[in-house]
């Protein structure tokens, strides 16, 4: 064997070496390493049993009730399958509308999360006014492709 | 797109501008990095003829 | 096999011929990188529409997502440069790869702070520890990791070794930053291409008209690139033939 095969063969191991600990590392931490849980996620009980853990979704359309004299938002966060409602107190990112993508912040109490945090999750799509895509609101995981449309046939 | 719109970028011009300075800055001092780079490479080159003529 | 690349490779890689030739296609990429990006910038800044949810504060995606895309390319550079100066044992590829690495920072440091400015008024914060922003950023890491590295050697032929095998492990996390959308659940939004690109379903995300000025900022950021490492691979390759006559004659010293 050349001096050069076996510098490319040593290479090649420690490619496939760090490769391999790198995909089982990943594999192994795959829950730790999701910002966010799915409604659904919530229902097959992969959330904290105590804490506060993400919740991510998309508002559901009509859900969304303001307390009037108040910094408080009740609605509906829903993957299209699972929803949980949600309650917040505080100021709501810019881009927070029914049909848009969330990630809240915070805890179960009783059936409803209780958020303290509200961000909100952008769609890969981008286009002027006007124009229906179906990239408007973001994909998430488990629930069907389309965003609002699919939630507003799927009640 | 009129000039108001375009300086005050609907309201963003907080994070437009300084997204597209930052940008160009760090450009711009990749090419004085590079500048500066070629001197020393030259200067270099320069000297190690100067202490190879000394040594000989 | 093996023979005719090694064959190829070292023609192109002797560094009196590289430093001729490379000198005419820099000029040359630095012309169409500058006409690129400035009709890129009429494009995005004043041409393109307002987007239908985020209005103008859009427009950062012309810095931010051109930058991402050459904070992997430059980091796969890296990687192709460290894998050729280490298996055929040639100056000039450790040369580009020294001159490359604080490009790729640059673009990897663009790319996080931009993302930021866009995250605050759309995302309500300017960061997240995400799958993607963590990933991203550890790739700023592996490139400061790369440059104090090579630097870190009494003798500058460990050092180039020693940044080849960083920047060849480390271009693991290239494909972990592109695939962290799919993989995780992230805050981050998915990529704007999908489908596959060799069975003609490769679509976008992006409409046309905002999408043109998006591609012509990466082809001249693809191109300020190609003119910068060339310029820099220069002073490099004379960094490392410090005592040869063709360096001496390339300077214009005695």
């Amino acid at each position: 064997m050349t001096p050069r095969r076996q510098r490319m063969f040593m290479l090649a191991a420690m490619i496939v070496a760090v490769g391999a600990s790198v995909f089982f590392a990943l594999r192994a931490l795959h829950g730790e390493l999701l910002y966010y849980l799915t409604p659904t996620q919530v229902a097959e009980g992969r959330a904290p049993t105590s804490g506060d853990f993400r919740l991510g979704g998309l508002v559901l359309p009509g859900s969304v009730r303001r307390h009037p004299g108040s910094m408080t938002v009740r609605f509906v966060l829903t993957d299209g399958h699972h929803s949980i409602p949600v309650v917040f107190t505080g100021v709501l990112p810019d881009l927070f509308r029914p049909g848009q993508g969330v990630v809240a912040r915070g805890d179960l109490v009783k059936g409803t999360f209780v958020a303290n945090e509200i961000l909100a999750k952008h769609g890969p799509g981008y286009h002027p006014p006007g124009i229906h895509s179906r990239y408007n609101a973001p994909h998430i995981p488990g629930s069907l492709p389309g965003g609002t449309t699919a939630l507003v046939t799927r009640p | 797109m009129t000039w108001s719109t375009f300086w005050s970028m609907g309201g963003f011009a907080l994070y437009v501008w300084p997204a597209f300075g930052f940008g160009f800055l760090v450009m711009v001092g990749n090419l004085v990095a590079a500048v500066r780079l070629e001197k020393r490479a030259r200067r270099e080159v320069r000297e190690a003829r100067e202490t190879h003529d000394l040594e000989s | 096999m093996s023979g005719r690349w090694s064959r190829w490779i070292h023609r192109w890689a002797s560094p009196p011929y590289f430093y001729r030739v490379s000198r005419p296609w820099g000029r040359a990429f630095a012309v169409v990188s500058f006409v690129a990006i400035a009709i890129g910038l009429y494009g995005g800044l004043w041409l393109a529409p307002p987007d239908f949810q985020q209005g103008n504060g859009f427009r950062i995606i012309y810095m931010h997502v051109p930058s991402a895309w050459m904070s992997l390319f430059i980091f796969v550079f890296l990687a192709v440069c460290g894998l050729i100066g280490l298996i055929w044992r040639i100056k000039l590829a450790h040369a580009m790869a020294s001159a490359a690495a604080p490009i790729g920072a640059a673009f990897t440091a663009i790319t996080l702070v931009t993302g930021s400015l866009w995250a605050k008024p759309m995302w309500g914060t300017f960061w997240v520890w995400d799958a993607r922003l963590t990933s991203e950023l550890i790739l700023f890491f592996l490139y400061l990791g790369v440059i104090a590295l090579s630097r870190s050697f009494e003798n500058p032929q460990t050092g180039d070794r020693a940044a080849a095998i960083l920047a060849i492990v480390g271009a693991v996390d290239v494909p972990i930053i592109h695939y962290s959308v799919d993989w995780w659940q992230t805050l981050h939004q998915g990529s704007i291409f999908r489908g596959n690109p060799f069975d003609g379903h490769l679509h976008t995300t992006v409409a046309p008209s905002m999408l043109w000025p998006l591609l012509v900022m990466w082809l001249g950021f693809m191109c300020y690139f190609g003119a910068l490492v060339l310029w820099r691979a220069r002073s490099e390759i004379l960094l490392r033939q410090l005592d040869t006559d063709w360096a001496r004659e390339a300077v214009g010293a005695p």
